[in-house]
């Protein structure tokens, strides 16, 4: 395996500083997808950061890396097209709840299916924060939001046991209030081969007062100070992945190897499709005319 | 490389990804899916990502006549996407015409940065045609525009949609150092960050604007202007669009033969449209008729929005099935000898339907045998009398009524 170099943190320095609110969850989150790409040792040049639409999906534009600042939803669409394109850079899908997992569901399980070699860091903050507090699909029930003033009556969403049936490869839930955990977790997750989950949960301090700092510290536990806890154990990882209450789990749940989707593309044999000559080889294209005689 | 996505929405989304990371991309569908691929077809003008799309169409709306053809989707391909963006769309005429269009889309798409849209339809998709082989060639002219492959600090900071006089910025790639940039689907300055955050730059609102849609004056040049085929005093232009092109072209020689002049005016480019020469040509037109595909004039409507130019008269068919030559010679004659057309369900047609009312309610061993138009007598129009005769033994079963203005199955009266 290559040597990974590390880089300073200054070298993801944005050209724009965030316009979150103070205290927004997302600042933790932007310090360690910095953090965590400096440790994976990934330049800036070789770095995609792809969103959606929300206050987390801002983010490409306060990191120094290539960006692409997409639709409602279709982040992960973009992003797997990006990748496809070319697999020699490192795409991490940066955005909220709303976005990935309500519009963008469809997208977020397919991927996981294809076991794409992509990160996606979720920012939960359980609301659609951007249009200033409505339910998201991770809101709790009961919870009394601009949209469902009488209390949530939808069975919220649970995107870690989504993606332990959907696929994924590397299953892990992360807290802003813990950057550096967080760090660790999301460079894990780029260095891991196949799709990386990263669920955070990005507290939003203007209209979720349910699920806030103080909430997450009173019940956050680290799944590495657990004995005898094995990231192997799909099973263990369910039932992780269901811990809601008194305790709430963070860290990695689940980690596998896996075949990945690019690995049965037979194209990326001579490297990165974007790197290959176009046109098509005579002897080739006249076996095609023939084939459509 | 081909994948198939898990919806349209997927699929296009994931083209313009790919076309954004520098790979030439395309995606297909029909109607339907195009409608689900339309949010991203503004994205890729916005962030100016190359990506050509394939509308193949068929009858409508909704489910429609899946296996059947129609030209009823311009509407829909030229209202793709919300706000205002530069696109391209190209109409194919026949088997060459669709390889060589491809051809000229990535190009196209390449070097102005821009969603390209190929509108076909399922009659092309789907018929078979002889061609030469020099009509596809394996060697074709690849453009891949104006891409920056490395970039002198010393110029200063890289801008992605540096405001330039044709509107073309130099484009550069993920993976090229010193050209770091975020492409926004938000409004942005030249080097892509967004101008609406905290109050919205009306100035840099309007020039980005205007070097965006200017893309589409400049890439006018790159696109051959309609022209008039046949005789210039003829006494009626027939103007066609898309797979119509050839059977308009045959009408034509068979109504030479019946005595009529006609020419052909065929448009292949209809986004940026050529006003100026069309309606040059067709301020010399004695009368015009638009033949094509659609129950509404999609087409003669499009015409009139570009040039101000209303034909004078429509040939429309739209029950999914291919314009025949002499269907249109027929119609052309009418249409010159005054003939009003008349929407009556004709014997033929009475016949087509008493066999659908057959098949559905009484079964294989039927079919309908002599008709006869005759007096409603209450059903409020004049009706078809068909009898439903065995179809062995032609010996008659019953009678059913259809409408000869509506259509309609009125009854059905079976011997006892």
């Amino acid at each position: 395996m290559a040597t990974i170099i590390e880089l300073p943190i200054e070298t993801f320095s944005g050209p724009v500083d965030p316009d979150w609110c103070p205290g927004c969850g997302d600042f933790g989150v932007l310090k360690s997808v910095k953090m965590g790409a400096a440790k994976a040792g990934v330049a800036p040049k070789d770095l995609v950061i792809v969103s959606g639409i929300g206050c987390s999906s801002n983010l490409p534009g306060f990191i120094h890396a290539y960006g692409v600042h997409s639709l409602h939803g279709r982040a992960v669409a973009v992003a797997s097209g990006i990748h496809l394109a070319n697999t020699s850079l490192k795409v991490v899908i940066t955005g909220g709840d709303g976005d990935g997992y309500g519009i963008g569901i469809g997208h977020f399980i397919h991927a996981m299916r294809r076991n794409l070699d992509i990160t996606y860091v979720v920012m939960n903050n359980q609301i659609y924060g951007l249009t200033t507090g409505q339910a998201s699909p991770t809101t709790s029930k009961e919870m009394r939001t601009k949209s469902t003033p009488r209390g949530n009556v939808e069975f919220p969403i649970n995107p870690l046991a989504l993606a332990l049936v959907s696929g994924a490869t590397y299953v892990a839930r992360a807290f802003s209030g813990e950057p550096n955990h967080m760090a660790d977790l999301i460079a894990s997750g780029i260095q891991h081969k196949g799709f990386a989950l990263i669920d955070v949960f990005s507290p939003c301090v203007t209209y979720n007062k349910l699920n806030t700092y103080q909430f997450f510290k009173k019940r956050v536990y680290k799944l590495e100070d657990e004995v005898g806890y094995h990231t192997g154990d799909m099973r263990a990882a369910f039932e992780k992945a269901f811990e809601w209450g008194d305790r709430i789990p963070l860290g990695l749940l689940y980690a596998d190897q896996q075949p990945t989707y690019e690995d049965s593309e037979p194209a990326y044999k001579r490297g990165p499709l974007v790197h290959q000559p176009l046109g098509v080889e005579p002897a080739v294209f006249q076996s095609l005319i023939e084939e459509l005689m | 490389m081909v994948k198939q996505g898990e919806d349209e929405l997927a699929v296009a989304n994931m083209a313009i990804g790919a076309g954004y990371a520098g790979v030439r991309s395309m995606c297909g569908t029909s109607g339907g899916g195009f409608a689900l691929m339309t949010e991203a077809i503004g994205l890729a003008g916005m962030i100016e990502a190359p990506v050509v799309i394939v509308e193949v169409q068929r009858g409508g709306p909704s489910t429609g006549i899946p296996t059947k053809t129609e030209q009823a989707d311009l509407n829909q391909v030229y209202g793709a996407s919300q706000g205002d963006f530069p696109r391209v769309i190209i109409a194919p005429s026949d088997v060459a015409d669709c390889y060589a269009s491809t051809v000229e889309a990535f190009n196209l798409a390449d070097k102005y940065q821009l969603p390209v849209i190929l509108i076909s339809d399922l009659l092309l998709s789907e018929h078979p045609e002889t061609i030469e082989p020099d009509e596809m060639p394996a060697e074709v002219p690849i453009d891949r525009g104006a891409l920056v492959t490395s970039w002198d600090t010393a110029k200063g900071r890289y801008k992605r949609y540096a405001f330039t006089k044709d509107g073309v910025s130099p484009r550069a790639l993920p993976g090229t150092a010193n050209t770091i940039h975020v492409a926004p689907s938000d409004d942005h300055d030249e080097e892509g960050v967004l101008i609406s955050d905290i109050f919205t730059n009306t100035a840099l609102r309007r020039k980005i604007s205007e070097k965006r849609m200017k893309k589409m004056d400049t890439l006018m040049k790159d696109l051959p202007a309609p022209k008039l085929e046949g005789p210039s005093d003829a006494e009626v232009t027939l103007i066609s669009w898309g797979s119509s092109r050839g059977v308009v072209h045959e009408a034509i020689a068979l109504l030479a033969a019946a005595g009529v002049r006609a020419n052909q005016l065929h448009f292949k480019y209809l986004l940026p449209f050529h006003a100026r020469e069309a309606k040059e040509i067709l301020s010399r037109a004695k009368r015009t008729i638009c033949i094509e595909a659609n129950a509404t004039g999609q087409f003669a409507r499009h015409l009139r929005a570009e040039t101000g130019f209303s034909v004078s008269d429509h040939y429309l068919k739209y029950d999914g099935e291919p314009f025949e030559p002499l269907q249109i010679v027929d119609r052309v004659r009418a249409i010159l000898a005054g003939r009003a057309h008349s929407l009556d369900v004709t014997q033929e047609e009475a016949s087509e339907i008493a066999y659908h009312y057959v098949r559905v309610h009484l079964g294989e061993d039927l079919r309908p045998g002599r008709l006869e138009k005759a007096a409603g007598n209450g059903a409020g129009e004049q009706i078809w009398r068909i009898e439903i005769v065995n179809r062995d033994s032609g010996e008659k079963r019953g009678e059913l009524r259809v409408g000869v203005e509506t259509g309609s199955t009125h009854s059905w009266q079976a011997i006892a």
